[in-house]
C-alpha cells in the first residue's frame, strides 16, 4: 500500500511538469512530511488511494449483481471481500490499513448506499476457496480494474495467496510509473474534494512510515514490473466490457460528487497542483548544451530547465554552472571533443551527461520517477488532448495484438513483440519525434503551402540545416535499431497507408517512374480492393493518405540503374510523402538524395534504454532473467534488440530462468560477436587513434583487422599521414615513425600479394600484423574519421589508362612501332605537338592529315591523347585555342569522315539519354578519374553542342558537377 | 603496301630503316643474320638489347629480307601487360598461323614458313612462355617465331635454348648523333651540332627516343635557348619536381604532396620500375645532397623497387621510400647543422 502511496505521490510530482501547474507548485514545499502544507498533501494522496479501491468494487458489484444468473450468490460479495481483504493482509502496510479502511468504508457508503454490505464480516469469511475461484475467474479484469483505478493496490496484492502462479501474479502487477501518472492524473481531479480532515491525522502517522518504507518498495517494486506484460495479453472481449464498465463507473461518480465539485472548482486546479518543491528550483543556475540528446530534443530541454527557473547560455563562460552533454555531437564527432567541452573543462565547469541531470533533476524536484521521457509526453499539446478525450491508447507496450493466444506460442518472439505503437520504439526518441512532426506537418506544408521556418542554430553550416521543408525523409543508422518499424508505425499512427518497396523489389528508373502515377492519384491498394462498393469507396478510402517507404536505398545498384536518380526526381513533385531508409549515411550514392530529405540519423540504443523492453518479454515469456543478463546479452549483440529478442527466444528452448553464470556460458555459443558490430572504417578508426590503439589486446586489434581484411589495410594506408601530421615543427623521431609506418605497409602488400597470387591464406595473419597494426602501432596518431581510400579510384584510373594505350596502340598498329611505354610517353607528346602545331596555325586539313596518318580519330585524339598526357604546359596550350578554331576543326573534321560519324552518332545519342538521367553512378565514374578529366568533357562539349544543339545539357551538368565535386576536395 | 596511303608523321616511322642496306649500324651483326637468313633454314630468333637500340628496325630488315615488307605471312603479337589469358592468345595465334594455307605461295622467296612476331617477350607471363615450349616445337615446319624483348631476365631458359639469341646492342653517342644529323638534313631542318650532341645525350643512346625528341624540338623550337628544360618529357617533370620536393622539406605533409604526384603518374600508366629509375637519375645529376645520402637513398630505391615487383601496389612501395629517404636526409641535415 504505501509502494502503492509512493508511487502515486511520485505520479503526482510528475504531474508538475506540467506549465500550468507552476504556479500552484509555489504553495508546496519540498518534501518534509511534518509540515502542514504536507500534510495536507499526502491527505489527497491518501483519500485518492482510497477512492480506486471502493471504485474498483463498485466496478466489481455491479459486475457480480449482472452476473448474479449464475446462481452463486456468495460470489455477489466476493470480488469486494477481495478487494478489501487484500489490503490488510498486507505485511507491510499495516498501519497505513488502519487508517485506509475506515475511510474506504466511508467512501463506499457515500456511493452506493446499498453495495455497502457488512464489510467485517465479509473480511471474516474471506479465506474461503469462493474468493479464490472468482479470483480465478475474473482474474483478468480484475487485472485491468486494479489498474485503471487503483495504483495503490498493486504491492498489497503481491502478498495474497492467490499469487501462486507466475501468471496471476502478473496480473496484480503495478502499472508502470508512466501509466500510473496518466492514471493518477485522472483520477486526481475526481478526488480532491474529498478531503476530509479527520483522516487528516491518521495519515499523518502512515507519512513517515510510508517514507522509511521507500526502499522495501522500491525492491518490490522491480519485482513486480517484471511481471507487468501479462496482464497486457487481455482479451480483446475482456477490454470491451471494461471499458463498458468504466464509462458506468464515471457516471455513478460523476452522480455523486457533481455537488461537491460544483461548489469546489478551484480544486480542480489543485489538482494539478505540482511538486511540493519549489517551482523554480533551478533559479539561479546556469546551463549550457552541447550535442544532441536521447531522450529530450535539445530545445525541449532547453524551455523545460528555463521553465524550471535555470537560465541557458549558449557558450561556456565563468557563469556557467553545469555543461550538459549529449550522447554526441551534431556531426557525429564525440561530445568530449566539442569546444564547449574543453572550456568547461579548463575553467573546472562540471560537466552531467543527459542522465545525470535526470538524476539531478530527481532529487531537485523531490520526484524519483521522473524522466525526460516523461516530460515529454506531459508536454505534447497531442498527447494532452487525447488523455483529455480518454482516446489514450495507454495500454501494452508489449504486444496487444495477440488474441490469437494460441498461435503466438509458437511465434517467433521478434514477430510476436514487435513494436506496435511509438511508445514500444526504444531508443532514438527525439529523432522519431521530429520525424513524425515531418510527416504530420507534410499536407501543411506541401499541400497548403506553409513552409516551416528552418531553425538555424550558431554554429550551423546551411547545409547541415534541418530540412524541414523536404518532400522525403532520410532514416539512417544501424541494422537492428528499428528504423523499418519507426517509418511503418509513424505512418500508421497519423493515419498514413504504407506502400513498401525494399530491396526485394525491383527498383530502377522505370519501376521508381511507374510510382509517379500511383502518386499523382494518391490512392492506396484498399482502394481497389473494396472499391466495388461505392460508398464505401467514397468515405473510406478516398480520403485515405499514403506514404511510401523506400527500404534499403543504398542497396540500390546493379539492376537498379538510374534507380536513385529517378527517387529524387520523383521526390521533387511527389504529392505523397516518401521515407527512404538506409544504412550507411556515406554511401556515395545517397549523396544527392540526402539533399532532398529531412533526415533521422538513428543510433543504437543504450543499454538502459533496451533492458526495461527485453525485461518485459522475459517475464511474459515466464523467464526469470537478471537485470545483469540482459545487460550482457545486449552488449554481446552490440545493442541490437532483435539479436537480444532472439537470444531469448533460444534461451527459452532450454530453460525457464537464467543466472549470470548460466549465461556467460551460453553466451560464448550463441552471441553475435562483438566485431561484427563494426563496421571497416570504425575498425580503421580505432586503430589509427593512439588512445583506442592502446586500449586494444593485440588480439583485439587483430580482430578490426579480420573485420575487413580486403578494406582496412587501404584505409590505414590512406589515413596514417593523416593521423601522424605534425605540422612544420618535425623532429627526427616523428619521420622515423614515419618511415617505418610506411615501410610496415610496403612489405604489407608485398604479402597481400603472396597471399592472393598464391593462395596462402595462412599468412593472413602476416598481413595483419604488416599491413595495419604495425603501421599504427608507429603513427601514434589521432584520426577524426577515415577517408575513403583514394587508392581504389586511381587504381581504376591506371586500369583506365591502360586500356586507352592499348586502344591506341591498336590503332596506331605499325605507325608506332614501340612498346606501351614509349607510346605514352614518347609518342605522345610527339603526337600532340604534331597535331597542335596545325591547329594552331588554323591549318585544319593539314591537322586532320596528320591524325589520319596515324590512324586516330577525332574522338581517340580527344579521349585516349588528352587524357594520358601528362604535360600540363601541352594541356594550357590547347586551352589557347579558340573555341571557333575548335569547333571549325571538328566540322571540317566530321565532313572527311562521315561514315564514321554516323556510327558515331548513334553512339552519342545513346549516351546522352543516359545522361539526362543525371545518373549518380556516371557521376561517380568521372569522379574516379582524375582532374583533367573535367577538360577532357569540356573539349568535348563544344563538340557536341555544335553536332546538336541543347543535347549536351546532360554532359554540362555533369561536368558542373565534376568540377564542384573537385572543388569540395 | 599500305603506307603509300598516307605519309608516316612519325620520324621514327617514317625514317626507320627497311633493309640490311639502309641499317646504318651494327653491320657485323647485320651480316651474320643476313648468312643465317639466306640459308635454306633458320631458326627461332630471340632479339634482345636496351630500348631504342633498334631490335624492331633488324626484325623489319629480316622481314623484309625473307619476305616484300608487310607480308601476309607474318604475324605480329604484343601482349599486354597482366594479361591472364596471354598463354591461350599466344598459342592459338601460333597454331591458326602455322595451320593456315599462305596465300600466295612464290612471294615468300623458296621459304615455306610464315614468321610470328613476338615483342616484349618479358611481359608474356611465365605460363605462357612454358606452352610456348610445345608449340614451338611442333609447328617448326611452318613457322618460326621471332622474339624481341629488352631483357633475358624473365624469359625462361626452355625457350631461350629454342631460339638463336641475338643481342641487339645500343648505338654509340656518335651513331645516333650521325643519325639525327641525316634526319635533319632529309627533313630540311637547321640545327646546330651542339644541339644534336645534347639530345643525343639526353637520348641516353637510345636511338628512338633520340628521333623522338628531335621532331619535338622541330615542332616547338626555331631557336636553341633554354633546350634542356623544354625537351623533357611530362612524366620527367614530375619525377624531378617530386625530387626536389623531398630534398626541400621532410614531413607528413609533405609526403600527402609526393603522394598525389605520385598517383599523377601511376594513374597514367607509369610503371614503378620507371619512377624509381628516374628518381635515382634526377638524384645522381642533383649536387644538392651529399655522395654519402645520394648512395643511401639508391639502396633504398633498389630495395623498394623490389618490393614494388613483389607486391602489387606501387603507390605503397613508392611512399615507403620517401619516407624512408626523408628519415636519411633530415639525419644528414642535421648532422650537417642546418636541421631543425
Amino acid at each position: 500500500m504505501k509502494g502503492g502511496l509512493n508511487k502515486y505521490f511520485a505520479g503526482k510530482t510528475k504531474s508538475s511538469t506540467n506549465k500550468g501547474d507552476k504556479k500552484e507548485a509555489k504553495l508546496k514545499s519540498p518534501i518534509k512530511p511534518s509540515t502542514p502544507k504536507k500534510k495536507k498533501k499526502v491527505e489527497e494522496k491518501k483519500e485518492s488511494g482510497s477512492t480506486p479501491r471502493s471504485k474498483a468494487g463498485d466496478k466489481k458489484s455491479s459486475r457480480a449483481s449482472n452476473k448474479s444468473q449464475d446462481g452463486k450468490k456468495s460470489q455477489k460479495s466476493t470480488p469486494r471481500k477481495t478487494k478489501v481483504e487484500f489490503t490488510p493482509k498486507s505485511p507491510a502496510s499495516n498501519k497505513e490499513d488502519s487508517a485506509s479502511r475506515p475511510r474506504t468504508r466511508k467512501r463506499l457508503k457515500r456511493n452506493t448506499q446499498d453495495e455497502d454490505i457488512d464489510l467485517v464480516n465479509v473480511k471474516a469469511s474471506n479465506k474461503g476457496e469462493t474468493s479464490a475461484d472468482y479470483f480465478d475467474k475474473f482474474a483478468h479484469k480484475e487485472g485491468k480494474l486494479k489498474k485503471k483505478a487503483t495504483p495503490k493496490k498493486a504491492t498489497p496484492k503481491k502478498s495474497t495467496p492467490k499469487k501462486a502462479t507466475p501468471k496471476k501474479s502478473g496480473l496484480d502487477k503495478k502499472p508502470t510509473p508512466q501509466r500510473r501518472s496518466r492514471r493518477n492524473k485522472r483520477v486526481d481531479s475526481d478526488e480532491d474534494y474529498r478531503e476530509d480532515p479527520e483522516e487528516a491525522k491518521e495519515l499523518e502517522d502512515c507519512i513517515s512510515d510510508s517514507l522509511d518504507l521507500e526502499n522495501v518498495i522500491s525492491d518490490s517494486d522491480q519485482t513486480e514490473k517484471v511481471e507487468e506484460p501479462i496482464s497486457r495479453k487481455r482479451k480483446p472481449a475482456a477490454v470491451e466490457e471494461e471499458k463498458k464498465r468504466g464509462k458506468r463507473l464515471k457516471f455513478d461518480e460523476k452522480k455523486v460528487s457533481t455537488k461537491r465539485l460544483e461548489t469546489k472548482s478551484p480544486s480542480k486546479e489543485a489538482s494539478s497542483r505540482p511538486t511540493p518543491s519549489d517551482p523554480t528550483p533551478l533559479e539561479g543556475v546556469t546551463f549550457v548544451f552541447t550535442g544532441l540528446f536521447e531522450n529530450i530534443s535539445r530545445e525541449r530541454l532547453e524551455k523545460f530547465v528555463i521553465d524550471l527557473g535555470g537560465r541557458v547560455t549558449s557558450g561556456v563562460s565563468g557563469k556557467t554552472t553545469y555543461l550538459i552533454t549529449g550522447y554526441k555531437l551534431e556531426d557525429g564527432r564525440e561530445v568530449n571533443t566539442s569546444s564547449k567541452f574543453r572550456k568547461a573543462k579548463e575553467k573546472g565547469i562540471s560537466t552531467m551527461t543527459e542522465s545525470e541531470l535526470e538524476d539531478h533533476l530527481k532529487r531537485v524536484l523531490g520526484n524519483k520517477h521522473f524522466t525526460f521521457e516523461y516530460y515529454e509526453d506531459w508536454t505534447d499539446p497531442e498527447f494532452c488532448k487525447k488523455r483529455a478525450e480518454g482516446t489514450l491508447d495507454d495500454k501494452a507496450t508489449v504486444n496487444p495484438d495477440s488474441s490469437a493466444a494460441a498461435m503466438t506460442k509458437n511465434m517467433l518472439l521478434t514477430e510476436k513483440y514487435k513494436p506496435i505503437t511509438t511508445k514500444d520504439l526504444v531508443g532514438n526518441k527525439s529523432e522519431i519525434k521530429s520525424l513524425s512532426e515531418w510527416l504530420k506537418e507534410w499536407d501543411d506544408v506541401h499541400v497548403r503551402g506553409n513552409k516551416k521556418k528552418v531553425p538555424m542554430s550558431r554554429g550551423n553550416y546551411w547545409a547541415n540545416a534541418p530540412r524541414l521543408n523536404a518532400r522525403a525523409a532520410l532514416i539512417s543508422g544501424p541494422p537492428g535499431v528499428g528504423k523499418t518499424s519507426t517509418a511503418r508505425i509513424i505512418s500508421k499512427e497519423l493515419g498514413f497507408q504504407v506502400l513498401e518497396m525494399n530491396a526485394s523489389d525491383t527498383r530502377n528508373k522505370k519501376a521508381i517512374e511507374s510510382l509517379v502515377g500511383e502518386l499523382s492519384s494518391n490512392k492506396s491498394m484498399d482502394y481497389f480492393i473494396q472499391g466495388r462498393d461505392n460508398s464505401k469507396r467514397l468515405t473510406a478510402n478516398l480520403s485515405k493518405k499514403s506514404v511510401i517507404i523506400m527500404d534499403e536505398v543504398d542497396g540500390c545498384g546493379g539492376g537498379d540503374r538510374g534507380g536513385i536518380a529517378a527517387l529524387i526526381k520523383v521526390i521533387k513533385v511527389t504529392r505523397t510523402p516518401i521515407i527512404c531508409i538506409c544504412n550507411d549515411r556515406e554511401n556515395r550514392k545517397l549523396a544527392t538524395l540526402i539533399n532532398h530529405c529531412f533526415e533521422a540519423k538513428f543510433t543504437r540504443p543504450k543499454e538502459s534504454q533496451i533492458i526495461g523492453r527485453i525485461r518485459q518479454i522475459a517475464s511474459a515469456e515466464g523467464l526469470k532473467i537478471d537485470d545483469k543478463v540482459i545487460g550482457l546479452l545486449i552488449n554481446q549483440s552490440g545493442s541490437d534488440i532483435r539479436q537480444v529478442i532472439t537470444q531469448l527466444q533460444i534461451m527459452l528452448t532450454t530453460t525457464k530462468s537464467l543466472s549470470f553464470k548460466d549465461i556467460k556460458e551460453r553466451i560464448s555459443r550463441t552471441s553475435k560477436d562483438k566485431i561484427l558490430m563494426i563496421n571497416n572504417f570504425q575498425a580503421a578508426n580505432k586503430l589509427l587513434n593512439k588512445n583506442e590503439f592502446d586500449d586494444m589486446s593485440f588480439k583485439e586489434r587483430m580482430d578490426m583487422f579480420f573485420i575487413d581484411y580486403d578494406f582496412v589495410p587501404l584505409l590505414v594506408h590512406e589515413n596514417y599521414l593523416g593521423a601522424i601530421d605534425h605540422g612544420f615543427q618535425v623532429g627526427l623521431n616523428d619521420l622515423k615513425r614515419m618511415a617505418n609506418a610506411a615501410s610496415y605497409i610496403s612489405l604489407g602488400d608485398t604479402v597481400n600479394r603472396r597471399v592472393r597470387g598464391n593462395m596462402e591464406w595462412t599468412l593472413l595473419q602476416d598481413l595483419g600484423f604488416t599491413s595495419s597494426i604495425a603501421p599504427c602501432h608507429y603513427s601514434e596518431g589521432q584520426c577524426h574519421y577515415p577517408r575513403f581510400p583514394q587508392w581504389l579510384g586511381k587504381n581504376s584510373s591506371t586500369i583506365k589508362s591502360r586500356r586507352l594505350i592499348n586502344e591506341l596502340k591498336k590503332s596506331m598498329g605499325h605507325r608506332a612501332q614501340c612498346d606501351r611505354k614509349t607510346l605514352l610517353t614518347e609518342y605522345l607528346p610527339l603526337i600532340f605537338d604534331e597535331i597542335y602545331k596545325h591547329i594552331e596555325k588554323d591549318d585544319i586539313e593539314e591537322a586532320i592529315k596528320v591524325m589520319d596518318s596515324l590512324n586516330i580519330s577525332n574522338d581517340q585524339f580527344k579521349d585516349h591523347v588528352l587524357s594520358l598526357l601528362m604535360d600540363p604546359k601541352r594541356k594550357a596550350k590547347l586551352d589557347k585555342i579558340p573555341t571557333k578554331a575548335k569547333t571549325a576543326f571538328t566540322r571540317a573534321y566530321n565532313a572527311t569522315h562521315k561514315t564514321s560519324l554516323k556510327a558515331k552518332k548513334k553512339k552519342k545519342e545513346g549516351k546522352d539519354v543516359e545522361m539526362d538521367q543525371f545518373d549518380p553512378d556516371r557521376d561517380e565514374e568521372e569522379d574516379i578519374s582524375d582532374d583533367e578529366d573535367s577538360e577532357e568533357i569540356e573539349y568535348d562539349i563544344e563538340e557536341i553542342k555544335n553536332k546538336a544543339k541543347g543535347k549536351a545539357k546532360g554532359k554540362g551538368k555533369a561536368k558542373g558537377k565534376a568540377k564542384a565535386k573537385s572543388k569540395k576536395k | 603496301m599500305m603506307e603509300s596511303e598516307f605519309e608516316d608523321n612519325i620520324w621514327t616511322e617514317k625514317h626507320r630503316p627497311a633493309t640490311f642496306k639502309d641499317l646504318a649500324y651494327n653491320q657485323k651483326y647485320t651480316k651474320a643474320i643476313k648468312r643465317l637468313i639466306n640459308s635454306q633454314d633458320f631458326p627461332h630468333l630471340l632479339l634482345y638489347g636496351p630500348p631504342g637500340a633498334g631490335k624492331r628496325t633488324f626484325t623489319r630488315c629480316i622481314l623484309n629480307e625473307i619476305f616484300v615488307l608487310y607480308s601476309n605471312y607474318h604475324i605480329e603479337l604484343s601482349p599486354t601487360n597482366n594479361d591472364s589469358h596471354d598463354r591461350i592468345m599466344v598459342n592459338n595465334m601460333i597454331k591458326e598461323t602455322a595451320e593456315s594455307q599462305p596465300l600466295k605461295r612464290e612471294k615468300t622467296k623458296g621459304k615455306d614458313f610464315k614468321i610470328v612476331v613476338i615483342h616484349d617477350l618479358n611481359l608474356l607471363s611465365r605460363s605462357a612462355q612454358a606452352g610456348l615450349r610445345r608449340t614451338m616445337e611442333k609447328y617448326m615446319s611452318e613457322c618460326r617465331i621471332i622474339f624481341q624483348c629488352e631483357s633475358l631476365s624473365r624469359v625462361i631458359d626452355p625457350l631461350k635454348s629454342r631460339c638463336a639469341l641475338v643481342r641487339v646492342p645500343a648505338p654509340t653517342y656518335d651513331t645516333v648523333a650521325e643519325r639525327m644529323k641525316d634526319i635533319a638534313k632529309m627533313e630540311n631542318l637547321s640545327i646546330s651540332t651542339k644541339t644534336i650532341d645534347m639530345i643525343a645525350r639526353r637520348s641516353k643512346r637510345n636511338m628512338r627516343k633520340a628521333i623522338m625528341l628531335l621532331q619535338i624540338y622541330s615542332v616547338n623550337f626555331t631557336s636553341i635557348s633554354d633546350i634542356g628544360k623544354a625537351l623533357s618529357l611530362g612524366y620527367e617533370q614530375i619525377i624531378s619536381e617530386i625530387l626536389k620536393d623531398l630534398i626541400s622539406e621532410q614531413s607528413a605533409t609533405r609526403v600527402k604532396v609526393i603522394r598525389n604526384k605520385f598517383y599523377q603518374l601511376i594513374s597514367k600508366g607509369i610503371s614503378t620500375e620507371c619512377i624509381f629509375v628516374n628518381l635515382i637519375r634526377f638524384l645522381m645529376q642533383s649536387d644538392s645532397l651529399d655522395s654519402n645520402v645520394r648512395y643511401e637513398i639508391t639502396k633504398l630505391a633498389c630495395e623498394y623497387d623490389f618490393r614494388s615487383k613483389l607486391g602489387a601496389r606501387s603507390i605503397f612501395h613508392l611512399e615507403g621510400f620517401i619516407c624512408q629517404a626523408m628519415v636519411v636526409i633530415k639525419k644528414s641535415k642535421i648532422q650537417s647543422g642546418y636541421g631543425v
